[in-house]
């Protein structure tokens, strides 16, 4: 079982040890004589009284770690923390009797004295759930504005591939120069241009997108680059029918085109392959982006951190837990894999 | 003055390469002796052609440009042919080389063509303020070198021009005046020290007394310590605190 946290300790302490005070000062109330001697006599039955307190509520901590849900329904918060404080008040009186006093008989004493502990446990179960249940909202409004930062960082990424400037300025520079040699061509550039820069200015910006869309947007990249680099440059697509419905958020694939092409273009034999495949399997939808080349001695592709940093933040925040992302060297090959779960398909 | 130049295209892309070859067709001044599509290729054909005048793109796979920059002989112009500017672009404003802009606008090209038969060091407009990594390109010797800003130790003034000394302990002549360097570095590592010389604070060993009231550096990498005249003394050493 996990540990619980430093925090839950110190208050731990901090409640029992203000509970030992109180019970043992009080104890001079009943003291036939109030004096010093009178409560160094009540020390170490009140010592035994709160360390029995708190073993016991750790014994209730465990029981709501196990026995309550991350968000629990009103009814079943009460009913659970009323029986179990009740249940634990019990076997502290019990313990307490069994210690402090052997002679005498543990029940039905312990019942009775069980209720007064068991309304002290239901204080301690108040505090801890209120402090348990603050400490999650606390964690949920940081993830919500973490959330909120990503997407606004996602968003100037997204407005940098809207904009990429060594992209754009490239392909012009190739259009003009396909204007004299090769008309067709040239139409067929400024086509595939206004495909790319439609899905990225006007489509991608925000939510889910068919995987379709993303991938038509990554077809139109491809050509353009397939152009420029004329021989230099293969492409090969293996995408399932069924996997092209599936929805995921827009611009999640092309940062991998994008580096496969880039680093694909520094390391590899020419022709530089690139390969780009999509299945689903068992529910989930697997797109693979490879590359021909070599991936950086690190494991990670030299520059290529903020791109693929954003792409795994991404992942993390629409894909919680149920996704993976890989980047790994597969014979000549450098081969991205982005598995989640299949949504739409 | 050439009244006709020997031009080597280098760019991977042969499109790039044939547009440009296309534009320069319109100034019979230059001739395209060969083109190559990387640095090795270059470089041979440099060997090979001896051109007057190299364009060069700066992103290329593999070795980029600024590699094949050290190869070039210092006799040989270079104009850089870049699609981005990045840093690059700061770097060339306050070097003796000419860059252009892809697609390059024809004027611009004219311009440069202009500049390369006259033979004047081509952009001398005041620059953009330089930043720490951004490459100084000059000639060194028989070849160009590029220098990081970061390296350089100190400036100082020889003749009507600049000398940079590096942190490998070499001499650099560098162009400009000390007063538009003044202006063009970063000034939270660039210090005017002396009517003479400007220093990288990061390079400075200690500072010692000199005579009455003045002061002497040690800069890494130069034995001879640096003179600090009285009225900047104040400020270096409020900048070394």
């Amino acid at each position: 079982m996990k540990l619980p946290p430093r925090p839950f300790w110190i208050a731990q302490l901090a409640g029992w040890g203000s509970y030992f005070l109180i019970l043992w000062l009080s104890g001079l109330a009943y003291a036939a004589e109030p004096s010093f001697r009178a409560l160094l006599e009540f020390l170490p039955a009140k010592a035994v009284l709160a360390s029995l307190g708190f073993a016991t509520s750790l014994g209730l901590f465990a029981v709501y770690r196990h026995l309550l849900p991350e968000r629990p329904r009103t009814g079943r918060l009460v009913l659970v923390a009323v029986a179990a404080s009740l249940l634990f008040g019990v076997v502290w009186s019990a313990a307490a009797s069994r210690l402090l006093w052997p002679e005498k008989p543990v029940w039905p004493g312990a019942f009775k004295s069980g209720l007064n502990s068991g309304i002290t446990l239901l204080a301690w179960s108040a505090l801890y759930l209120a402090f348990t249940y603050r400490a999650r909202l606390d964690a949920e409004t940081e993830r919500a504005l973490r959330a909120d930062a990503l997407a606004s960082q996602a968003r100037l990424e997204m407005l940098r591939y809207q904009v990429n400037p060594h992209f754009l300025f490239n392909a012009l520079n190739s259009i003009r120069a396909l204007i004299e040699e090769d008309r067709a061509k040239a139409r067929q550039m400024v086509t595939e241009l206004s495909e790319f820069f439609r899905y990225s200015l006007l489509h991608a910006r925000s939510g889910e997108i068919p995987l379709e869309a993303e991938l038509e947007a990554i077809r139109s990249y491809l050509a353009i680059q397939e152009i420029r680099f004329e021989e230099r440059l293969e492409v090969t697509w293996e995408v399932e029918e069924s996997a092209k419905a599936a929805r995921l958020p827009g611009f999640l694939v092309h940062p991998l085109v994008e580096n496969a092409v880039k680093y694909g273009m520094e390391t590899s034999p020419m022709p530089l392959r690139v390969g780009i495949s999509a299945r689903l399997a068992a529910g989930r939808l697997v797109v693979e982006v490879t590359n021909t080349g070599t991936l950086g001695s690190n494991g990670t592709c030299e520059g290529t951190g903020t791109g693929l940093a954003n792409v795994r933040e991404r992942l993390a925040h629409h894909f919680p837990g149920r996704h993976a992302f890989t980047i790994a060297q597969e014979g000549e090959r450098v081969v991205a894999r982005l598995e989640v779960p299949a949504e739409g398909a | 003055m050439k009244t006709r130049l020997t031009a080597l295209l280098v760019d991977d892309e042969r499109l790039a390469r044939a547009e440009l070859r296309r534009m320069l067709a319109a100034h019979p001044e230059i001739e395209v002796a060969g083109e190559a599509g990387d640095v090795a290729e270059a470089e041979a054909a440099i060997a090979r052609l001896s051109p007057d005048v190299v364009f060069l793109d700066i992103r290329m796979p593999g070795a980029s440009g600024f590699d094949l920059v050290e190869k070039v002989p210092a006799g040989t112009r270079v104009v850089f042919v870049t699609a981005y500017s990045e840093y690059a672009l700061r770097a060339f404003e306050a070097n003796a080389l000419d860059y252009l802009m892809k697609p390059v606008p024809p004027e611009r090209l004219a311009a440069a063509v202009r500049k390369l038969l006259d033979g004047a060091p081509a952009a001398s407009a005041p620059g953009r303020p330089l930043h720490l990594d951004d490459p100084l390109i000059v000639p060194s010797g028989t070849h160009y070198r590029v220098v990081r800003v970061r390296q350089i130790v100190c400036l100082r003034a020889a003749r009507d021009s600049s000398e940079a000394v590096t942190a490998d302990g070499r001499t650099t002549l560098v162009g400009r005046s000390l007063k538009e360097w003044e202006e063009l570095l970063p000034p939270r590592h660039f210090l005017r020290v002396h009517r003479s010389t400007i220093v990288n604070v990061e390079h400075v060993e200690r500072i010692e007394p000199w005579f009455k009231a003045g002061f002497r550096v040690r800069l890494r990498g130069l034995p001879e310590p640096v003179e600090v005249s009285r009225r900047h003394a104040a400020l270096l050493r409020e900048r070394l605190v």
